[in-house]
């Protein structure tokens, strides 16, 4: 290309779109990048299910505070609760749904992508 | 929303300590594996024992009472753990394990009576450590892993 020449549009189009691919953090699903939440989906990433009262105590949280956050997961779709019996004893288990496996790991994908982006810069 | 590097580094640094958290409190955080290769270790000492006192009735309901706890201090610890595991890692070791335990008991003992005739002093002994062996380290490994 000559030196002075202006780029064609299709470059100017590229070049103009790699500026504005928004920055990985715009990514982030503010859903699963809450504390506790967070806490919450890391800890089921690695269990089939996980009791209810574990989670309350391990989280420091109420009864009620969990709850809220887990209606909130589980009207997202990210998280099952169910609730049973082992011999008399009542029992709570939340479980990921395959949902909220996809979520979470594009949500590690979009840490990742923060992560290597300050590398490269 | 704003996220910083380092606020993402921390995030995935929390996600792995919740990693080794679920190993814990499940099924995969080696306690189970551990108390296998004990309980083998002295069933054989048992034979062992039942070998030098040519007694093989008392080995016998020796290694079952043994046994037999073992069965019921698994049901109970495995009720009482919070989190089962995505990947049930411990029955994986285990499954893999019994064929190596048949292999080892059948050459062991099966082929060493049909080949060779009486055990040496000891015999039974060294076994139950080759059996109890590749539970205790991958009990170990677990048990590493799952430290937070």
């Amino acid at each position: 290309m000559p030196r002075n020449k202006l780029p064609d549009s299709e470059t100017t189009a590229a070049i103009h779109s790699d500026v504005q691919a928004p920055h990985p953090r715009f990514q982030l699903d503010e859903a699963i990048h809450q504390p506790v939440r967070l806490s919450i989906l890391g800890l089921l990433a690695h269990s089939q299910q996980v009791e209810f009262a574990f989670l309350r105590d391990h989280l420091g949280l109420k009864d009620a505070n969990l709850s809220q956050h887990l209606t909130a997961l589980e009207t997202l779709g990210y998280v099952t609760i169910e609730k049973g019996f082992v011999g008399k004893r009542a029992r709570t288990w939340i479980a990921m749904s395959d949902a909220g496996r996809a979520a979470f790991s594009n949500y590690l994908d979009v840490l990742r992508q923060i992560i290597s982006q300050s590398e490269d810069q | 929303m704003e996220t910083t590097p380092r606020e993402a580094a921390q995030a995935l640094l929390q996600l792995r300590n919740s990693q080794r958290l679920a190993a814990r409190y499940s099924s995969n955080n080696g306690i189970i594996l551990l108390a296998w290769a004990a309980i083998h270790l002295l069933d054989m000492l048992v034979f062992e024992a039942g070998h030098i006192a040519h007694s093989v009735v008392g080995a016998v309901v020796g290694v079952i009472i043994i046994n037999g706890s073992l069965l019921l201090w698994l049901i109970w610890y495995r009720r009482r753990l919070p989190i089962n595991p995505l990947r049930a890692l411990t029955q994986r070791v285990i499954f893999l394990w019994s064929w190596y335990y048949v292999a080892l008991i059948g050459v062991g003992i099966g082929g060493w009576a049909v080949f060779i005739g009486s055990y040496p002093v000891g015999w039974f002994v060294f076994l139950g450590v080759l059996g109890a062996l590749p539970l205790a380290v991958c009990g170990y490994r677990l048990r590493q892993q799952a430290q937070v």
